[in-house]
């Protein structure tokens, strides 16, 4: 653990100094990472890739202030939520109603590897059906809301740890976390209601 | 009552078999004698298979290679723009504490002074085209305008054409008959999106070191055009009402006059420079 400590240490200091070289290394390493938490946190391929850069933009900028208290990829973690939180407090109503909604960016943009067993055009129609569903009801939370849910349902961590890296208490993240959900069963019923007769049967 | 609610609580936590084991034993057992736990832990298991199914787009090792490049782009940009405008260092710490002071101290003058240049501006619109006083008048606006970075007059520059070709499109110009046989594809104005995206990101990024003076002149400006190339880049390019909203928003903003008065204080002072031989001894 001190070996890739340091090592980090040393790469931070590196990319501090001017080196861009070293500041490749570590986006080679984290780009997927932190490219799929901003896919997570804000339903879109561009989006994803605008948040991405921007948190590699400001980690490039302040590298100096990295002391390796925390792991580099948490670290990074930690400026993406909290580049994506002032990001939903600074955008204005206005250039919000100019946005497509999730769903119509989603269904022109991405690509999906098809569902396993998904063999038909209907099947495969079906699937993307759900993906635009899925996004449509994650846009319907808070920001807040939407980074618990991310971190706990997406990313695995912990209640602590997802509190940790939001700076608010166990209780809170409980609570986002229960608000996000009852939201995202209010969106999602109609497949609810399938899966809950076929746990049923 | 009270174990329920205590058990509710721990429901996020067994979802994602996060509880001690004891209290994972605990937790089973009560959903063994409480139908309404029951339901609501199973609805909560329902979500949480619905959400599984949530998928990534699976990103092209194409994408992932010129992914550094990109970045290396919005670097060079930013590092461009800096490097014009050393007071606008993105590292506070750098900046003196008399450069903060001195700000502190003259914010009272700039803002106001900013706002009357706005109003000066607004009213000259068509004293500018007048003739001598109109010209003095636009003259004394520019006066109060704070100096323009070359990255953002170069941004101008570059932003200008994608305004004009909408400000000045009609469909009789693009060869439309005029007899309203023209369909949706003559009625619009070719700006690739990809050109459109690019001025965006140059538009965002300098904005970060405009924003970092007084000028509220220039800042509303830039503000503004990012809400226009983020309309264009998000719109369908072949839809004549996109087209008119554009034609619209140029003109009630005054984009292209605005931009106009700015420039001319930064070409005036270019020329300056470039005719301004020192005194050889």
């Amino acid at each position: 653990m001190d070996m890739i400590k340091n090592y980090e240490l040393q790469l931070a200091q590196r990319v501090g100094d001017g080196d861009r070289n070293a500041f490749r290394e570590i986006v080679d390493d984290h780009k997927k990472k932190i490219f799929y938490f901003a896919y997570d946190l804000t339903g879109s391929t561009q989006d994803a890739e605008d948040l991405s850069q921007e948190v590699f933009i400001k980690a490039y900028r302040s590298m100096k202030s990295f002391n390796g208290q925390a792991a580099l990829g948490t670290w990074l973690y930690r400026i993406t939520l909290n580049t994506f939180l002032d990001q939903k407090r600074k955008k204005s109503a206005k250039i919000e109603k100019t946005m497509h909604p999730l769903d119509e960016r989603l269904a022109s943009q991405d690509v999906f590897d098809p569902t396993p067993g998904s063999g038909s055009p209907e099947q495969f129609t079906e699937s993307r059906q759900m993906q635009v569903h899925i996004n449509q009801a994650m846009g319907a939370l808070s920001p807040r809301e939407r980074a618990v849910f991310t971190m706990r349902h997406f990313q695995g961590m912990a209640g602590k740890q997802v509190g940790k890296i939001l700076d608010i208490s166990e209780g809170t993240v409980k609570s986002l976390l229960s608000r996000a959900m009852k939201k995202l069963q209010k969106g999602l019923g109609f497949y609810r209601e399938i899966l809950c007769k076929e746990m049923v049967r | 009552m009270t174990i329920c609610k205590s058990i509710k609580k721990q429901m996020t936590d067994a979802l994602y078999n996060q509880l001690p084991q004891e209290a994972e034993t605990r937790f089973r057992r009560h959903l063994e004698t409480c139908a309404a736990c029951a339901r609501e832990y199973e609805e909560l298991t329902a979500l949480e298979e619905v959400m599984s199914k949530r998928q990534r787009p699976k990103m092209s090792e194409v994408y992932w290679e010129s992914y550094m490049d990109k970045l290396d782009e919005k670097l060079d940009t930013l590092d461009a723009a800096e490097k014009v405008d050393p007071a606008y260092s993105p590292h506070p710490a750098r900046r003196t504490d008399w450069t903060r002071e001195w700000l502190k101290k003259t914010r009272w003058f700039f803002i106001p002074a900013a706002a009357a240049a706005l109003l000066v501006v607004g009213v000259s619109v068509g004293l500018f085209f007048a003739g001598p006083e109109g010209q003095k008048l636009v003259d004394n606006t520019i006066a109060s305008v704070k100096k323009l970075s070359p990255a953002v007059a170069a941004h101008f520059d570059n932003v200008q054409p994608v305004l004009l070709d909408y400000a000045t499109y009609t469909p009789e110009t693009a060869g439309e008959t005029g007899t309203g046989a023209g369909n949706d594809e003559d009625d619009m104005v070719m700006v690739p999106k990809s050109q459109v995206k690019k001025l965006l990101i140059e538009n965002q990024l300098l904005k970060r070191v405009v924003a970092k003076n007084d000028d509220i002149t220039l800042k509303n400006l830039m503000d503004e055009l990012e809400m226009l190339l983020l309309d264009l880049s998000n719109s369908d390019e072949d839809k004549a009402a996109t087209r008119k909203a554009v034609q619209k928003y140029i003109k009630d903003n005054n984009l292209l006059f605005r931009m106009k008065v700015l420039k001319q204080k930064h070409d005036r002072e270019q020329k300056e420079k470039e005719t301004f031989k020192p005194d050889v001894v």
